[in-house]
């Protein structure tokens, strides 16, 4: 076949110089690029509990547990987009130089918070350092903070209640 | 309440609302227009909107970059109007409608399709998944059905098989060697990405979503998403952030028709042409890989602008990357298509003239191997484009050589692209401040992905969620050609003709893996409905 001979020597030449692409991988670990997006990393000593890096996770990784206080991450479903990352109000976050993640015990990060309880409830709402550090913020302290979301909505309620009470009390009397 | 449609006109899309009884008079005027055709349609759940089931057909006028939105409330009581097929007589089109039966139970008369296309045979009738009380939390039940009886000895071609990369089902039925009629059914992999993104999605997340439709054009799905959110919401990118967007569109440009070309030496059983030309693909992917820390999710879109930046000295090395893969691959794959065993297997097989590819709805490098020269990098300028000089590569043979050399050819314009952009950046910032989302407004983005037109619709909808999102890959209407060009052929040639049509069936898909009964097939013979 002469007329393929051309690009048969280029095949071959090709062949020739080709590159070595494999390696022996775990002791010979391919050098991740700059950039990479690897697994992440929580600074327990930074991480206030917001849990605004749970709402951000489009993969539902990060998992803020307000029954518990806990932040918890799992790997296995992080698709490394490193929302998370760019939403932490405190930089807690950072991503590793770490990629290898199907090892045999999956690693899942959780970070334990202090819970504070509800005054009224007693239910566990937030963590103690996200309500410091929304007192600091606004510089004074802010009695309402220590009653859970729900007490307070029970409390609003009530309030909005009595008023209308009050109001027909006082129509009634005219 | 009406939908919003003010961001559609800064994009040259126009937005016809119909009547069920107008609608042909309509799609007849738009017809008329020999440069329009049916791109694809969809149905949406109006209900918690104006109360009605509604149906958008979609038309592009490619020359003049113009999208058409033909919109059509359907009675949900009756849920039925009649098929625009016969008018359109687009094979995509039957397909878009069984879509819409399927996932909204919207009947259409006179769709020559009767099975099930998107959902598995076995699903049960009543459930329309897409509508928005559609029960969830738990699987529907199936029902009992009995195996439908095979009408001729086929022989199969999937949903696992040499040849496909992916699950899909053609049963090419023969006689000696000539395939005489094809059986399709596909769909397999549908993950429901469309219901998930309008149920847990907050819409700056989607693109992370609409990254994952495909696993060889990813970020192309993410920037067409971006782009008909700010078309709906009026948000203005910085040029810096289109720039990126484009380096990054064609550096998958180039990676994606490199692989398409050494998929079809592979098919063709010259692998070491693949090995060769994939060796050479690597340089691209290092390129990604440099800019965005992955060589294929880029994760690097967000509605408003980019997460990444280049710096002068990454362009720079990207370009040398981008260079060395181009004219390496390119010289490679052009010089391997000179050899016997290859070039007898391409040159005249599957032939598309221009005639059927533009009946056919045929799209991208598909369509311009037919002589057909659309381009919406050119027609309808997004990102950079308009800012760059580039040539469209159109050729006239229409076989699968003409398939495989035009892609080589858009390579080589792709590098003349990133040189251009990567000269100078501008210097903008990378995203757009301040973002005000807005319910009930409707966007509608088109780019050119490698394998053709890519469309997403959006409708956004309460609490930062999305009413609604339709995604019609290139590779929808591209495979809905291809029982035609099949039909007449060699068995043998079967795997070529598919795979020059460079198929990406995850995203055709695209939407939960569905178990399907591989005795259960609702066998509807494309092959017959459109040939001419
Ligand atoms: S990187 Fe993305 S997916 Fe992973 S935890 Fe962060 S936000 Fe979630
Ligand atoms: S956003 Fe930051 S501070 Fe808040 S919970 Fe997440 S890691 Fe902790």
């Amino acid at each position: 076949m002469p007329g393929s001979l051309a690009p048969r020597l280029t095949a071959y030449r090709e062949a020739a110089e080709g590159r070595a692409t494999i390696r022996q991988y775990p002791y010979q670990p391919l050098p991740p690029p700059p950039r990479l997006r690897g697994v992440i990393q929580i600074d327990p000593e930074k991480c206030i509990g917001c849990g605004a890096c749970a709402t951000a996770c489009p993969a539902k990784t990060l998992v803020f547990d307000r029954e518990r206080a806990r932040l918890v991450y799992s790997v296995t479903r992080c698709i490394f987009c490193l929302l998370c990352v760019e939403t932490c109000p405190k930089g807690a976050i950072t991503s590793l130089r770490e990629y290898e993640i199907l090892v045999e015990k999956t690693p899942t990060q959780v970070v334990k918070h202090e819970p504070a309880r509800c005054i009224k409830c007693g239910r566990v709402y937030a963590s103690k350092k996200l309500l410091e550090e929304v007192e600091k913020r606004v510089k004074r302290k802010l009695p309402h903070l220590k009653t859970c979301p729900l007490c307070k909505l029970e409390q609003a309620a009530m309030i909005t209640a009595m008023r209308v009470l009050r109001a027909r009390q006082a129509y009634r009397k005219r | 309440m009406k939908l919003a449609v003010e961001g559609l006109k800064k994009n040259n899309v126009e937005y016809i609302e119909t009547t069920r009884t107008q609608l042909k008079h309509v799609v007849e005027n738009i017809l008329s227009d020999k440069e329009c055709r049916l791109s694809t349609c969809l149905a949406y759940d109006g209900r918690g909107i104006d109360g009605a089931l509604h149906v958008a057909y979609i038309f592009t006028c490619h020359r003049e970059g113009r999208h058409i939105i033909v919109d059509v409330p359907v009675d949900p009581a009756t849920a039925s109007m009649d098929s625009l097929y016969p008018l359109t007589g687009s094979p995509a089109c039957t397909w878009c409608e069984a879509e819409a039966r399927d996932l909204y139970g919207i009947k259409f008369r006179g769709n020559p399709w009767k099975g099930r296309l998107v959902l598995p045979d076995t699903w049960p009738k009543n459930i329309h998944p897409m509508r928005k009380d559609a029960p969830r939390g738990k699987p529907p039940v199936e029902p009992e059905k009995a195996l439908k009886k095979k009408p001729r000895p086929g022989i199969p071609l999937g949903p696992y098989h040499p040849a496909l990369h992916e699950p899909e089902y053609f049963e090419l039925h023969v006689i000696g060697e000539k395939v005489v009629d094809v059986w399709y059914r596909g769909f397999f992999v549908y993950r429901g990405i469309e219901k998930l993104a309008e149920d847990r999605f907050l819409y700056h997340q989607v693109p992370f979503l609409a990254e994952r439709i495909c696993g060889i054009c990813g970020f192309v799905h993410s920037t067409t998403y971006c782009m008909a959110v700010e078309a709906a919401l009026g948000i203005e990118v910085p040029e810096r952030a289109k720039y990126i967007r484009t380096v990054l569109l064609e550096l998958e440009r180039i990676h994606s028709h490199l692989l398409c070309t050494a998929a079809i030496l592979h098919t063709v059983g010259y692998d070491t042409g693949f090995m060769h030309i994939m060796n050479a693909r690597e340089e691209v992917m290092d390129a990604a890989e440099i800019i965005t820390g992955n060589r294929k999710t880029y994760s690097a879109n967000t509605p408003g602008g980019v997460r990444v930046d280049i710096d002068e000295s990454m362009a720079r090395t990207i370009l040398e990357k981008a260079e060395k893969a181009v004219t390496k691959g390119v010289k490679l794959a052009r010089e391997y298509a000179e050899l016997d065993e290859v070039k007898t297997r391409l040159e005249e097989t599957g032939i598309l003239d221009r005639k059927d590819a533009w009946k056919w709805g045929a799209l991208g490098p598909v369509a311009r191997a037919s002589g057909i020269d659309i381009d919406m990098r050119r027609d309808k300028p997004y990102a950079a484009y308009e800012n760059v000089e580039f040539e469209v590569p159109v050729m006239d043979e229409g076989d699968s050589m003409a398939r495989y050399m035009i892609r080589l050819e858009e390579a080589l314009e792709s590098l003349k692209i990133l040189k251009q952009v990567l000269k100078d950046l501008p210097k903008t910032p990378l995203r757009a401040e301040g973002q005000d989302y807005k319910p009930f407004h409707v966007g509608l983005a088109a780019s050119e992905a490698p394998r053709g037109e890519c469309l997403h619709y959006i409708i956004t909808g309460r609490g930062k969620r999305l009413w609604r999102w339709k995604i019609r890959s290139p590779t929808y209407n591209n495979l809905a050609l291809l029982p035609n060009l099949l039909v007449d052929r060699p068995l043998a040639d079967a795997p070529v003709i598919l795979m020059s049509i460079d198929p990406c069936f995850s995203c055709t898909d695209r939407v939960i893996l569905v178990e399907l009964d591989k005795g259960r097939r609702r066998s509807v013979s494309l092959a017959r409905l459109t040939r001419p």
